[in-house]
């Protein structure tokens, strides 16, 4: 008698390629049997089926102990399944994969043959490439290396027996009879066996009173079938990706949702210095790919930032850290207002010089309509309020000054605007074609506006406060390396490696409204100059998604079908079981904040 | 302190003197005034339990076992079809090993329609792996409740207590009641085995293969072969501090017996009656109460009858196409051991009929002299069947 055994996944169709078997051995005259081994429902799941084959009447009934071959529709399982439990010494194993190289090897004295039943499925459309159905193409390989089945016989079996696509389930396996080959021919003698699974429980003593299991049970774990695996990760959202300033909307957003909107403004201060300017000026990228979009209009973000920009933030001007240099900066438009702030937040003395008689730049030049100047007035106040910055208004800028200021000064930055009343080469000591970010020429510090920011565009406006503080970080480095002080981080330093700091919001304290009433205010409802009133803006605020940032919404729990989700005390509120995850993707699909991605990781 | 109470007053009381912290019932004649009374005691709040009103006695069940995984002292009240209804739950509060005490309002089933005392309804749960216990007096089901308990927790097995409808449940009789003290002593707060807990996650009840699922059920039939021990233990000490006896089997005027018969529930009390009345005509007659059904209390059973030449057995209860059930579980248990027996199993009782001391007797007559109004069929004697 002969005793076949079949490995293969929940779905795979090992019950039927054992019955098709049966039946083609029935058909050429033997006596047979064949059943399967059925543990958990579970697609995926490590299931067994077998087949008794013999001259005789077939009696015995149960589990095959010692099959003489062993047939695996998916070598993934030999992470999880001994295949070569019981197999008879000189034994057959037939694989479905032919390099064997990344599965674990198969060691003792068997025969191993194999046929890339895959490619072959698809070649012939069965199943789809995630999951071709291999059951019959593998019995055309079986056919080859048995010696006692013909193919007419197998193919006749499949096609009465398949439940779609007869024939070419049986060319298939035409196919694959040809294709299979030996990858081991001779037994080789084991170097080591195995050693067989330990049972939690060995003898009656140790059985528990309670039928209580601890951790996952072996029966039903579907991971080694995962490719993609899913990764919850805090990242970036659009809006603040999108933002020239680098601003962290999100937790800004955060903190208007909690009523602390100083703390919002302080948020925003951190990374722009004028933002009830650019909540009026800026064309608001931050609001293109705003996800909430997707659901029904994006968040008003500018609304929301004039909002925050009108609180006064009457807070210490106490620098955030200590520097003992002296710069000087040319020119206050928004680049030199920005540069002299950031450099005076981080310590610096800062003396800002500028031909007119009030500083603002380019900005004084806007009409009333885009700006009312009494706003910009006091943005520009509390500016320079918090940095400590000496103004020094109406001084005559030529190269003359930039010469006198080398005394006084240990650096002296010229906003580019400012260059155009400087004539380059008027003073012989000064090499102006040299100096650029990364080049300081005695003391003097030029930076290079690039092409698209010139002239002034004020819906740009972004764009100069984040060149300023860029400027204002370079010139920082440069002057730490000289005294050791703390680098004022870059807004834009960030986006050249592709990799920005993950913001740090707490999931437990995000407050989300997805669906407000439809009596709540639209962003369309803000007129486009007003400043939202405190409940216009909490209202805004809570429509916000907190994208990026997991907020335990749960989507991804309640839509994975395999239960594999679990809350978890990490970072991103969940955990993925991945001794179960099949690798669906359902749960990323579904993440309405981008956290869960899928990823290429066994 | 002696009081005049109903059987399902008395187990209600019990109820609350063991301080059980979960009770969910579905309310099912003759049960309902137990756990309306229950539900009226913690509704007054004299016991700091959840009681949990379900659709189903398959739910009450099913809570029931939820609540003891989390490892509560738990309460249930059923009667007949309602207790068939939760047959499926019933294997499951047992494999789970879980402490549920359920006491059963023993009530024929239907069709036809009948509310009055039959055993049919929680014998034909004797296979679900529940000690059951049959009580004789309402003082019993009182006591009995209590005892259950510390076994139940003990052996980690659930524990029914069987009254039957309307002889106990609607009976009013003086009973003692213990002082809560003392109840107290007898039965300390429950310390489950092993129960839910959100820092040790588990499973209860998983898949399990074959070899492991057999041996598993050999240790939960060796456990309740115990139980028959565990039991008159715990009687016993019951008996010391409370002056009241509830063994599993209870013999009476036996040890010299030649004729001994066999009964539970409240007929056994009729039963003692009727033996007087036997032993004064000059008859060697005993009785003997199996009080405990499951663990089948055997060893008990044999040296209860060791001198008897004739065993009656009433069965207030009947298997279908054989014969009274606790005809076929004594006869089974004496086979190996005691076969010069004439035995007869009469079917007597069932739907409410009552079993009075002249029945008794007239039973006893025709097994010695094998003549009498009850029908023969097979193996069995049905009494006071229409001509």
């Amino acid at each position: 008698m002969i005793g076949i055994r079949f490995h293969g996944r929940g779905g795979q169709g090992a019950v039927l390629a054992s019955k098709i078997l049966a039946s083609a051995y029935f058909a050429q005259g033997f006596h047979v049997q064949s059943f399967p081994f059925f543990g958990m429902e579970r697609k995926g799941a490590a299931v067994a089926a077998f087949v008794r084959v013999a001259n005789r009447p077939i009696v015995e009934r149960g589990e095959i102990l010692n099959p003489s071959i062993v047939v695996v529709l998916d070598s993934t399982l030999l992470q999880m399944v001994d295949v070569t439990r019981g197999l008879e010494s000189g034994g057959t194993i037939l694989l479905d994969y032919l390099s064997q190289d990344d599965r674990r090897p198969i060691e003792g004295p068997f025969r191993i043959a194999a046929v890339d039943a895959g490619s072959i499925a698809l070649e012939y459309g069965l199943g789809s490439k995630i999951a071709p159905i291999v059951n019959t193409v593998i019995l055309g390989a079986f056919a080859k290396i048995a010696d006692n089945l013909s193919l007419d016989h197998l193919m006749a079996a499949i096609k009465a027996s398949v439940p779609i696509n007869p024939e070419q389930n049986a060319a298939a396996a035409h196919s694959a009879y040809s294709a299979v080959q030996w990858l081991r021919g001779e037994p080789i003698p084991p170097r080591e066996r195995l050693a067989q699974p330990k049972r939690a429980i060995q003898c009656f003593a140790e059985l528990p009173t309670v039928p209580e299991t601890r951790d996952v049970i072996d029966w039903n774990q579907t991971g080694t079938w995962r490719y993609l695996t899913p990764v919850a990760t805090n990242k970036l959202p659009p809006c603040s990706s999108n933002c020239p300033t680098g601003m962290p909307i999100p937790e800004m957003i955060q903190a208007v949702k909690q009523g602390d909107n100083l703390k919002a403004l302080q948020l925003a201060l951190s990374a722009n210095p004028l933002p009830g300017v650019t909540g009026r000026l800026c064309y608001h990228p931050c609001q293109i790919d705003c996800i909430r979009r997707r659901i029904d209009q994006p968040i008003a973000i500018q609304q929301l930032e004039r909002f925050i920009a009108a609180h006064d933030g009457s807070f210490s001007n106490e620098p955030s850290a200590y520097c003992p240099a002296r710069v000087a900066v040319v020119g206050a438009g928004p680049i030199g207002l920005t540069c002299g702030y950031f450099l005076g937040r981080s310590g610096c003395r800062v003396a800002l010089l500028a031909g007119e008689e009030q500083p603002g730049g380019a900005l004084l030049g806007l009409s009333p309509q885009k700006v009312d100047p009494q706003i910009l007035k006091s943005e520009m106040e509390r500016l320079v309020r918090l940095s400590n910055i000496e103004l020094r208004l109406g001084v005559t800028v030529d190269d003359h000054l930039l010469t006198d200021l080398r005394s006084g000064f240990d650096l002296i930055i010229v906003d580019p605007f400012e260059l155009a009343d400087i004539s380059p080469g008027k003073h012989s000591a000064l090499d102006f074609t040299k100096s650029d970010a990364t080049h300081i020429v005695d003391k003097l510090f030029l930076p290079v506006l690039p092409k698209e920011l010139k002239p002034f565009k004020s819906a740009l406006i972004a764009r100069y406060v984040a060149l300023g503080r860029n400027i204002a970080g370079d010139a920082h480095r440069h002057l730490a390396v000289k005294d050791r002080a703390d680098p004022v981080p870059s807004s834009e330093s960030a986006d050249e490696n592709g990799v920005r700091a993950p913001i740090a919001l707490n999931p437990a304290e995000i407050r989300i409204n997805r669906f407000p009433a439809a009596s709540s205010p639209r962003p369309s409802t803000l007129g486009k100059d007003t400043i939202p009133d405190d409940g216009e803006a909490l209202s805004e605020a809570f429509r916000c998604l907190s994208c990026g940032t997991c907020n335990l919404c749960l989507q991804c729990i309640s839509n994975c079908p395999d239960v594999s989700i679990q809350l978890s005390r990490n970072s991103t509120g969940v955990s993925f079981d991945l001794q179960h995850c099949k690798g669906c993707g359902i749960c990323a699909h579904e993440c309405p904040r981008d956290v869960i991605r899928m990823e290429k990781i066994i | 302190m002696k009081k005049l109470m109903m059987g399902t007053e008395a187990a209600a009381l019990a109820v609350r003197l063991a301080r059980a912290q979960f009770v969910s019932a579905y309310p099912i004649t003759p049960q309902t005034n137990l756990v309306e009374e229950l539900s009226n005691i913690i509704g007054r709040g004299e016991m700091k339990a959840k009681y949990l009103t379900v659709e189903s006695e398959h739910s009450a069940m099913a809570s029931c076992i939820g609540a003891s995984l989390a490892g509560v002292r738990t309460f249930t009240a059923t009667s007949s079809q309602g207790l068939a209804y939760m047959h499926e739950v019933l294997h499951y509060a047992a494999g789970m090993r879980l402490p549920i005490v359920m006491v059963n309002a023993n009530r024929a089933l239907s069709p036809p329609w009948n509310l009055y005392c039959d055993h049919t309804d929680s014998l034909s749960q004797r296979d679900t792996g529940w000690v059951q216990y049959y009580c004789d007096d309402v003082q019993d089901v009182m006591d009995s409740v209590l005892i259950a308990y510390r076994v139940a927790e003990q052996a980690q097995l659930p524990v029914m207590i069987n009254m039957d409808a309307f002889y106990l449940t609607h009976t009013s009789e003086p009973i003692d009641i213990p002082d809560q003290e003392e109840v107290d002593r007898f039965l300390p707060p429950i310390h489950p085995l092993s129960k839910l807990d959100v820092e040790n996650p588990k499973t209860f009840g998983n898949v399990c293969g074959s070899d492991l699922y057999m041996t598993m059920k050999f240790k939960r039939h060796l456990d309740m072969l115990d139980v028959e021990a565990l039991w008159e233990k715990i009687a016993d000490e019951y008996n010391r501090t409370f002056k009241r006896h509830s063994p599993p089997i209870e013999a009476y005027r036996a040890q010299d017996a030649e004729l001994v018969v066999i009964g539970i529930g409240t007929a056994a009390g009729t039963i003692r009656l009727a033996i007087d009345r036997l032993r004064e005509q000059g008859v060697a007659a005993g009785s003997v109460r199996l009080s405990m059904v499951r663990p089948f209390p055997a060893k008990g059973l044999r040296s209860a009858i060791a001198k008897a030449k004739h065993v009656v057995v009433i069965d207030r209860d009947v298997s279908f196409g054989a014969e009274g059930i606790l005809a076929q579980e004594i006869k089974a248990s004496l086979y190996e051991h005691k076969r010069d027996l004439e035995f007869h199993g009469f079917v007597a009782g069932i739907g409410g009929k009552d079993i009075t001391t002249d029945g008794v007797v007239e039973f006893v007559r025709q097994a010695v002299s094998g003549q009498g109004q009850a029908k023969q069929v097979g193996s069995s004697l049905w009494a006071e069947v229409m001509p």
